[in-house]
């Protein structure tokens, strides 16, 4: 799997956007979550980060030579 | 079914009557059976008890008409007591309810530590074998997510840290 995060990975101009299972996010303040329907009655949230906002898609990292969970 | 409190009224107004011959009599010096000497209550515990009794009962005796009329209402009204205790478990329920939706904020105040410092720390986190995603490392250890991710990526870089496939 290619390493996702280098600095050359920074999605900083607007309208930037991330896919993925398993996002991290931090911001100085996160509005409520907003519920709504998602495809196949899935349910789906959304919410807005403001403020240094910094997301970054999550990687399951261990330690070479250690036993995985 | 109804509830006939007349009689209960008939009784109280005939105990009534009787403690307020009793207290006439005693006023006018005459013993009611109770000789205050002998039975160890002083003369004077007796009479306040005997108004204190007294007391109560007007205040039945003086309930207003309105709420004996009540009487003939009372199998609605449990009716509706029912109803009101089924409707306050109701809101009990949907209460807990919101409040297990309602998300738990947990204060986490973030360590200002140097890079190596956490560095290190990261290390030895990893250390324990377990497979860990930055937000789990930067909240055991209250570091910035950034800083974190940065750490990561460099113990990647020096092959210390791998990508777990397995947990993908």
């Amino acid at each position: 799997m290619k390493v996702p995060y280098n600095k050359i990975h920074y999605h900083c101009e607007l309208g930037d956007a991330l896919s993925a299972d398993r996002i991290a996010v931090r911001a100085r303040d996160i509005d409520n979550p907003r519920v709504g329907e998602g495809s196949h009655r899935h349910k789906i949230q959304s919410t807005t980060l403001r403020g240094s906002a910094f997301c970054v898609i999550e990687v399951p990292l261990r330690s070479v030579g250690g036993k995985a969970t | 079914m109804k509830t006939d409190f007349s009689e209960a009224i008939r009784v109280e107004s005939s105990f009534s009557a009787s403690i307020n011959r009793l207290l006439a009599k005693h006023e006018r010096g005459e013993e009611f059976g109770l000789v205050s000497e002998s039975t160890g209550f002083p003369e004077e515990d007796i009479k306040q008890k005997v108004r204190g009794i007294m007391q109560a009962m007007q205040v039945i005796i003086n309930m207003p008409s309105s709420t004996w009329g009540t009487v003939e209402n009372f199998p609605s009204l449990a009716t509706e007591n029912i109803l009101l205790q089924r409707e306050i478990e109701q809101i009990k329920r949907r209460l807990a309810e919101l409040e297990k939706r309602m998300p738990k904020e947990k204060v986490i105040v973030l360590r200002e530590i140097s890079r190596e410092q956490a560095k290190q720390e990261i290390q030895q986190l990893f250390s324990s074998g377990r497979t860990l995603y930055y937000s789990v490392i930067a909240e055991e250890l209250s570091l910035d997510l950034e800083l974190v991710v940065d750490i990561c990526q460099e113990l990647q870089d020096s092959g210390e840290v791998t990508v777990d496939e397995s947990a993908l």
